[in-house]
């Protein structure tokens, strides 16, 4: 292992020096291809210290070759940077006040179709609907506190459901927030009762990305509290926004659901309305898919929202948006949202 | 968690329900079953058959020849067992059978004579450990039946989504779940345990372990029990098959009874050898400065101060709760053991399991706060089964138990109504009684008032509340059975956020009429972006945990994730033309003041040249800002352009004087390192709250012109330094208000002008309200225009 790790740090020095030794952007890119290509000395280097290592140390031997390979990066990306800063910048100083190109005179782009990004669509889709059913629409930050993210949450402190939301955590204590449940509170400090409104918003979750997991997704959050608000209407208003935005009229089911925020608390589930319930590869043979948690507004969070529990009730559910448009358009890798390919966004808009 | 249907059978009949239904009833009633899996030997193709004949085998000593039936014509089988009897039912392999240790049957002649099978031993079926001849069933099974069915071997083995049980420390056991279905099929659950069980914790002759405990809240209950006469060895087959069904490995058949007991009663054993207990007494304490212990899995661990320990007069042995150290534990060696059964405060486990970075079935289970009342239950299950898996083990002293603060008792009141208002659906009193009774609550009714006594192992936390005996109800009444009533809400406007008319205008602008296409990127900023933009060394909040070392820092600006949409699509679109509208932190903020700003951010990377890409940025940046009714932008060069820009390139928007972001052309640079060398781009990022309080221009109709409007051109000619606009403005005051229009159609350097100088050519129109102006009506302001222009210090170009 140490000769191994030895041999990565003299190549990773033979090539430093030849990036430092690069004067002009040709022989710079000539020693980034030698020394970061994929037959690179480097490469072959941890290829066999790979294979040499003890199971124990690979980890460690993957790293430092991770990390070696990153350092030369950032060394050549620098270097590409000072090199392409000393040729001269062509023409004078932009006249910033120049008026805008007329539509006649853009010559220089063909004016393409323009896309709004698939969650801004469905997004619009679901807060169409709840508008139309009297709901407001709100929003609260991104960076959320501790008190508004669990504890007003009926999540306090050494609690185990603090393990159901893997949490980024800031250096300075705050979190971004793991679900949209927080503008719960926030609504309720705004505005007394009756409450009706929902709250689309980005949440984040520590977790490893794959086609189906992303640590950045979006939710929508609903509330509804006022007299004697129950089940019997949080089903009736979940069916009745299901209807309007598959525009089929899907069955929905209720099961038992935990969540420390809500209670009774359900997991609300629809036949799937891909094979109507027969089972395919969408709904996993199961014949429904797993839709939304929800319930009926924890007396410890109305309170936290000071609204006497013995005077209202509520519910409350949180709607995944990114799951809701892989459903409604069809889209198989949840990374394709915020993976940037401009390829993606055209065929969906 | 996963639990055995043939573990859970011990407890609640559950025959004529498939696993599957099984499954499904806990689902829609209790916690999510992800999967419903069969496990065990398969036993396929392996029948029962009827000895009818027993022959030496031509050839070979040791071996029989027997004629056997699986109801049809008969089969010769060969033999090598001895307790064959005719007439008895036996279990036959037939050729295509895989036997659970993997021997394939085949047909195949054996000293010469052809074998159509092969009669099986309760040790070949994967029931047994033991050599003991051919398998007899009793009684007649019915020819050619499958084995599987007639001896119930297979097993269905349900997996728990762990989330769905966080709030049912009752349900981490066969015991509590078998509970649930108890109460779902309304089948009897049997009793945990028998008096006798019971009775024999307390009668091991020979003095108690004595036990103290410093900490009564860390510790809720601690109850030891002194067992001799072990011998160590396997578990039996039934044990092993068993534990292996809920994903554990068998180790010996002491530490297995621990395992065994707690997943049945969901109740944590630890099991000390008692030879290398020093002092004979048992100290539940916490940790003490320099304190160090090897746990079972090897390491060693500093003991947290604010953690318990299980210790005896001189060391730890245990971290309490969590897992039991190396060298107190079971081996080989160990005849005497103390048993505990201790229950231990979920919030002390849980910041003891965290500090330790060590977690187990144990402490899962104490962190969701078990039964108190449990611990000697598990000492008199453990107990009994002990004598069973080593005969001759027993107690030998009585159970010490440590139990200051009794639980209180839980009762909850709630009514009828209450409940049914809360479902929205009628569940009348006594049915309200009747379901919490199904599932071990006492509940009685008094008319409308309902009194609940919770059980103790439902009272740790989880059900206190009305609310609570709302979900015990209605879980079992059945949600499907509640109906579909939609609210009546009042016809009144509901609240919007003020932003929203903002972000949503400037969205349908951009991604309309301006032909930009939404991305989104993320909050967590790259560093390679970042330094593409830049912006690696400015300040943004850090994240504490990250999963990417690239990725550890929230973005402060919409920038670099749009340049980096650029750098992304280099190779496959010949333009780029992208917008977000989304959320960046302030770096430095003080409490009370918000930490994050919703932007807009736009960019335009083409082939072509810087001036011309800026303006036309700039066109679809006023498009929007216009579709918004925003005040008409103005620009001034920007002292300190970001670092993705470069000096002369950016420009600052202003609304009525007031900053609202920048626009700013992408420099050379820049672009050379997001593999655009060559091609030009413009980024804007505005602030959406100061959009938000810049006065509001309502569109209004002005009335279409009734008279054609006059129009001249005119080149102005002056330094490079000279901005358009001011060239513009002095024309316009020049002008006066017969002046309708100033408008740049043409910006020229070169030949004849010296270097260093561009003429700007503008078309002037002039508009009446009241006549159609004539070339005469003009001359007067256009001759104005000229001398303010000339009395500026620049040049007309005539004839351009």
């Amino acid at each position: 292992m140490s000769e191994s790790l030895s041999h990565l740090t003299a190549i990773e020095a033979e090539a430093r020096s030849a990036f430092e030794a690069a004067a002009d952007e040709e022989s710079l890119k000539a020693a980034k291809a030698k020394y970061l290509g994929r037959k690179s000395p480097l490469e072959a280097a941890f290829a066999e210290g790979i294979a040499k290592a003890p199971p124990a140390e690979k980890k460690a031997f993957g790293i430092a070759f991770n990390e070696a390979k990153k350092r030369l990066q950032e060394m050549v990306e620098a270097k590409e940077r000072a090199l392409s800063a000393a040729t001269p910048a062509a023409g004078p100083a932009l006249d910033v006040t120049l008026p805008a190109a007329s539509r006649e005179s853009a010559k220089i782009t063909p004016l393409p179709r323009g896309r709004l990004h698939p969650i801004t669509r469905i997004r619009r889709d679901v807060e169409q609907i709840f508008l139309s059913m009297g709901f407001g629409v709100l929003t609260g930050p991104e960076v959320e506190d501790d008190y508004h993210n669990f504890e007003a949450l009926n999540i306090p402190k050494d609690h185990p459901a603090r393990d159901m939301q893997d949490t980024f955590w800031l250096e300075d204590g705050r979190v971004l927030r793991t679900h949209t449940s927080p503008v719960q509170i926030r609504a309720m400090e705004r505005f007394r009762p009756p409450i009706r409104t929902i709250a689309p918003g980005r949440c984040f979750r520590y977790e490893a990305v794959d086609a189906t997991h992303e640590n950045t997704f979006y939710q929508v959050e609903g509330l509804y509290v006022d007299k004697g608000v129950s089940v019997a209407h949080m089903v009736a208003v979940m069916e009745t926004f299901l209807k309007a935005v598959f525009e089929t009229d899907p069955k929905v089911r209720l099961r038992p659901g935990f969540f420390p925020f809500v209670e009774p608390g359900f997991e609300l589930d629809m036949a799937c309305v891909f094979c109507k319930g027969a089972g395919c590869s969408v709904c996993k043979q199961t014949g429904w898919i797993e839709l939304m948690p929800c319930g009926l507004v924890h007396p410890n969070v109305l309170r936290a929202g000071r609204i006497d529990p013995a005077e209202w009730s509520g519910f409350a559910f949180g709607l995944g948006l990114n799951r809701l448009a892989m459903l409604k358009y069809g889209i198989d890798d949840i990374r394709l949202f915020l993976g940037g390919d401009l390829r993606f966004l055209e065929r969906v808009g | 968690m996963k639990l055995s249907i043939r573990w859970l059978e011990r407890y609640v009949d559950l025959s004529g329900i498939t696993p599957s239904a099984v499954g499904e009833a806990l689902s829609m009633t209790t916690a999510e079953v992800e999967a419903v899996e069969t496990v065990g030997p398969s036993l396929d193709k392996i029948v029962v058959a009827e000895v009818r004949k027993i022959d030496r085998h031509p050839n070979a000593d040791r071996l029989v020849l027997v004629e056997a039936t699986i109801g049809e014509g008969p089969l010769a089988i060969v033999c090598g067992a001895t307790n064959l009897v005719v007439g008895r039912r036996v279990p036959l392999a037939l050729p295509g059978a895989v036997l659970p240790d993997g021997t394939k049957i085949a047909k195949s002649k054996i000293r010469g004579v052809e074998s159509g099978g092969m009669l099986c031993s309760r040790r070949e079926l994967g029931l047994s450990d033991e050599h003991e001849g051919i398998l007899l069933f009793e009684g007649a099974p019915a020819l050619g039946a499958p084995v599987a069915d007639v001896l119930g071997t297979g097993d269905s083995v349900l997996s728990f989504d762990h989330k769905s049980l966080t709030h049912r420390p009752d349900c981490w056991g066969h015991y509590g779940m078998a509970r649930e279905l108890a109460a779902i099929f309304e089948r009897p659950l049997k009793p945990y345990l028998s008096d006798a069980e019971l009775a024999a914790l307390v009668s091991g002759k020979g003095p108690a372990v004595p036990a103290e405990v410093e900490d009564t809240e860390g510790c809720r209950r601690y109850s030891i029990l002194p067992v001799a006469g072990l011998k160590v060895g396997p578990s039996p087959a039934w044990m092993k098959r068993d534990l292996e069904a809920v994903g554990l490995r068998p180790i010996n058949n002491l530490v297995d009874v621990t395992n065994w007991v707690l997943f049945d009663l969901g109740q944590p054993l630890h099991a000390f050898d008692r030879r290398l207990l020093r002092g004979g007494k048992l100290f539940v304490r916490h940790g003490r400065p320099g304190e160090r212990l090897k746990a079972l899995d090897g390491i060693v661990r500093d003991c947290p101060a604010h953690g318990l320990l299980i210790a005896d007069a001189e060391r730890p042995l245990a971290f309490a709760g969590i897992m039991g150290g190396e060298e107190s534990g079971i081996t080989e060696a160990t005849t005497e053991t103390v048993l505990e059964s201790a229950n231990f405060d979920p919030i002390v486990t849980r910041r003891a399991s965290q500090s330790l970075k060590l977690r187990s079935d144990s402490s899962l289970r104490f962190e969701k706060s078990i039964d108190p009342a449990w611990t000697p239950w598990g000492l008199a299950r453990a107990l009994s089964l002990l004598a069973q898996v080593s005969p001759g083990a027993e107690a030998s002293g009585p159970m010490t138990d440590v139990y200051p603060k009794k639980a209180s008792p839980v009762t909850v009141e709630t009514t009828a109504r209450f409940i049914s208002e809360r479902l929205g659906a009628d569940v009348p009193a006594a049915d309200s009684v009747a379901l919490l009774s199904r599932l071990g609550f006492g509940a009685s009714a008094n008319g409308e008032r309902i009194v609940v006594s919770v059980p103790s192992w439902r009272a740790t936390k989880d059900v206190s509340t009305p609310e609570d005996i709302v979900e015990e109800v209605g879980r079992l009444y059945g949600y499907h059975r509640i109906p579909r009533t939609l609210p009546r809400v009042p016809a009144s406007p509901p609240v919007v956020e003020a932003d929203r008319r903002i972000s949503e205008g400037l969205r349908d602008a951009l991604a309309g009429s301006e032909g930009f296409i939404e991305v989104m990127n993320y909050t967590i900023a790259n560093d390679r972006a970042l330094a593409d933009a830049g912006l690696l060394d400015a300040p943004a909040p850090r994240l504490k945990n990250s999963l990417d070392v690239e990725a550890t820092r929230l973005r402060t600006s919409l920038a670099p994730g749009l340049l980096s949409i650029a750098k992304k699509n280099a190779k496959t679109s010949p333009a780029v033309r992208v917008f977000e509208v989304g959320e960046v932190a302030i770096p430095a903020w003080e409490k009370g003041s918000p930490w994050e700003e919703s932007r807009l951010g736009g960019l335009l990377v083409a082939r072509g040249d810087t001036e011309a890409i800026f303006r036309e940025a700039k066109a679809s940046l006023e498009a929007a800002l216009q579709s918004i009714e925003a005040p008409a932008p103005s620009y001034a060069p920007d002292p300190a352009p970001p670092p993705w820009s470069a000096p002369g390139l950016a420009a600052r928007v202003l609304l009525e004087g007031k900053p609202a972001g920048i626009l700013a052309a992408v420099s050379p640079s820049t672009l050379a390192s997001l593999e655009w060398r060559g091609a030009a781009g413009a980024l804007f990022e505005l602030s959406i709250p100061a959009l938000v309080l810049a006065p509001r221009h309502p569109a209004r109709y002005r009335p279409i012109p009734k008279f054609p409007p006059v129009t001249m051109d005119l080149a102005v000619v002056a330094d490079e330094a000279v901005p358009c606009e001011d060239v513009a403005a002095a024309i316009r005051e020049a002008g006066g208000g017969i002046l309708a229009d100033v408008r740049l159609f043409d910006l020229y350097r070169g030949a004849p002008l010296s270097a260093g100088r561009k003429s700007l050519a503008f078309t002037l129109s002039f508009l009446s309200a009241n006549k159609t102006l004539s070339d005469k009506d003009v001359e007067k302001p256009f001759a104005r225009i000229r001398e303010a222009v000339k009395a500026k210090g620049w040049g007309i170009r005539e004839n351009a």
